[in-house]
């Protein structure tokens, strides 16, 4: 939780996760959905919109290297924050009604955006594809290397000891990843 | 009480045992009991688990030494369970995750809640930053943990959820850890909610992990997590947001602000460098809420701030911040701050009433409390006829699809010398 005394004459206490630079992320999410193409083949009801949510600010933050505020553990399905559960019903809102097509993004954000960008297009020439399931390979795949604690030797082993996922993607998506050096 | 057959005292050689009101006798192993005399984990000991509940309800005057013991005691209880399931690898786990367990409120701040949020919004930190930096700055820590063959950034990965072993990390941190199931217990006991309780054992018996990897419970005890859930609901409202006690949370947190603007001390950090320095000189183990009341006496006694000295005397005397309007309500959505008509009427109350009360007279509160993980992402699963894994929130005729999942709390407090007088002038406008 973050505190946010929007006044500080007057003892006011947001104990909110919505705060600051967390308000930024609906817009920098829906631009990557839309830019991608990954918003036309998923419904904002669906587990792989949350999905994909969760890997787009987990890259913003680590490819990009931008500070959004969100931590984020590794599960099961790989990087997650829970902070971002507030964020779906406000990220669907946006992407619906259109309400970023003004959306103005700072320098900062913008180049946090073509480094993501970078990446998802060098995955989506290795694979052939670019979906939720190759978001969340990618994640996982850059979590084990530079998060996890201890690091593992090989995150691709890693990631295959623990998931039931086809080896071939996970090899190629390794291999991008590993040309952009966002590992070392 | 909760006394259950303890199952891993034949699996971890203990040296020590502590009586503890919730659990019974809890046993120490070597490490454990070295870490628990060491003074930085005594520290906890001054710092009530809740604040300062005990001005509502008399009894809630236990700790986060006590409170640490039994997350530690409840992870030795599950560990030791998935460790016959083949889920937690060795025995060696079970003691790293004890031991993260009982670390995991090692950096606490005074007066616990009512205080982080300062920190969290100042400096970015939170007690799991301030436990991690204590972990792997305070050499008695540290050193207890290197000699025992435990590597301190292993801990304070667990503590961050970055450990490799995603179970592990769920252990610690999810709908259902350790640390919810100790302090609800201890919690409604203290306070005496008896509606707080929860069934540990049921939970224990019955927990397992799905095919995938997460926590999950077989639908024969379904009905305990419901109980957990529903508990949970009613500790929110009252224990942990209790208009009263939420008023003198924030009464707290205002002096402390007043505190680092008109006082100097090493125990008032005003840098992430800062609570390092502390950690590592072992400063820390002075920075409880004794230390605060203390200083807090001081600042009464000097009298340099009028303000300040005005709201030590409502703290002391229990004359703190009352509820003037509380538009709090339950709601199946995370709170829309910018487009809320309550905090919206709210905020015209307080431009009204400037020039009757004085901004250190009056405190609004927002907060949005997620009552249950509904993504079922992470979702606590149910093992369904032994066989399909699906999140609680999906079980068709479970109690917790009804489950209101947020609680939206709005309000609005004013101090007690001036709330009568407000309460009089929104009368006559009818608010």
């Amino acid at each position: 939780m973050l505190v946010l005394i929007l006044d500080m004459k007057v003892v006011e206490m947001i104990v909110l996760d919505v705060a600051q630079n967390k308000s930024r992320v609906d817009l920098l999410v829906v631009k990557l959905l839309r830019d991608t193409g990954v918003a036309a083949t998923i419904s904002t009801d669906s587990m792989e919109f949350r999905v994909a949510v969760q890997k787009f600010v987990y890259l913003l933050q680590v490819v990009g290297g931008l500070d959004l505020g969100f931590k984020f553990e590794w599960l099961s399905m790989g990087p997650y924050s829970r902070g971002l559960q507030n964020h779906y019903q406000r990220i669907s809102r946006t992407l619906v009604s259109n309400a970023d097509s003004v959306a103005e993004f700072n320098d900062v954000e913008q180049s946090a955006l073509d480094a993501v960008k970078r990446l998802l297009s060098s995955l989506e020439k290795s694979v052939a594809r670019l979906d939720v399931k190759v978001l969340e390979i990618a994640a996982s795949l850059i979590m084990l290397c530079r998060d996890v604690y201890p690091k593992p030797l090989d995150p691709v082993e890693e990631l295959m000891m623990r998931k039931n996922l086809p080896r071939e993607d996970v090899v190629r998506i390794w291999s991008a990843i590993d040309k952009l050096s966002i590992c070392r | 009480m909760i006394r259950f057959a303890f199952r891993e005292a034949s699996r971890m050689h203990s040296v020590k045992r502590i009586y503890d009101e919730v659990h019974g006798y809890i046993e120490l192993s070597e490490v454990e009991l070295k870490i628990v005399e060491s003074t930085v984990f005594q520290r906890l000991r001054f710092i009530k688990q809740l604040a300062a509940a005990w001005y509502v309800y008399p009894g809630a005057t236990h700790t986060r030494f006590s409170h640490s013991l039994g997350a530690m005691h409840i992870m030795g209880l599950v560990a030791s369970r998935l460790i016959d399931l083949g889920y937690v690898h060795s025995v060696d786990d079970v003691q790293l995750l004890r031991l993260a367990a009982l670390l995991h409120d090692i950096g606490h701040t005074p007066f616990s809640h009512a205080i982080e949020p300062f920190y969290k919004h100042r400096l970015g930190v939170g007690h799991e930053d301030l436990s991690k930096i204590v972990i792997l700055e305070s050499s008695s820590i540290r050193e207890v943990l290197s000699s025992y063959g435990y590597d301190p950034k292993t801990i304070a990965a667990l503590l961050e959820g970055r450990y490799r072993e995603p179970l592990y990390n769920q252990l610690l941190s999810s709908d259902v850890d350790v640390d919810r199931m100790d302090y609800l217990l201890r919690d409604a006991l203290h306070t005496g909610v008896a509606y707080g309780s929860i069934d540990l054992q049921r939970i224990i018996a019955t927990l397992v992990v799905d095919g995938e990897g997460n926590l999950a419970i077989l639908d024969k005890g379904i009905d305990a997590l419901e109980n957990f859930y529903l508990a949970r609901l009613h500790m929110y409202r009252t224990v942990y947001y209790h208009k009263t006690l939420v008023g003198y949370e924030m009464m707290l947190r205002k002096i402390y602000e007043y505190m680092n603007d008109y006082a100097e001390d090493p125990l008032l950090p005003k840098s992430r460098e800062d609570i390092v320095r502390i950690a590592r000189s072992g400063e820390i183990v002075l920075w409880h809420d004794d230390w605060f009341l203390g200083m807090m006496i001081d600042m009464y006694r000097k009298g340099r701030c009028r303000e300040l000295k005005e709201l030590i005397e409502a703290f002391f005397s229990r004359k703190g911040y009352k509820v003037v309007v509380d538009r709090s309500r339950f709601d199946m959505n995370p709170i829309d701050i910018e487009g809320d008509r309550d905090i919206v009427v709210l905020r015209e109350i307080i431009s009204s009433v400037k020039g009757r009360v004085e901004p250190h007279q009056i405190a609004l509160f927002v907060d949005d409390i997620k009552i249950l993980d509904e993504d079922p992402y992470i979702a606590p699963r149910v093992i369904v006829d032994g066989r399909a894994s699906v999140p609680i929130v999906d079980v068709e005729n479970s109690v917790v699809r009804s489950v209101p999942r947020r609680y939206h709390i709005k309000r609005l407090y004013v101090i007690s010398s001036r709330w009568q007088d407000v309460k009089d002038y929104l009368a006559v406008r009818g608010l």
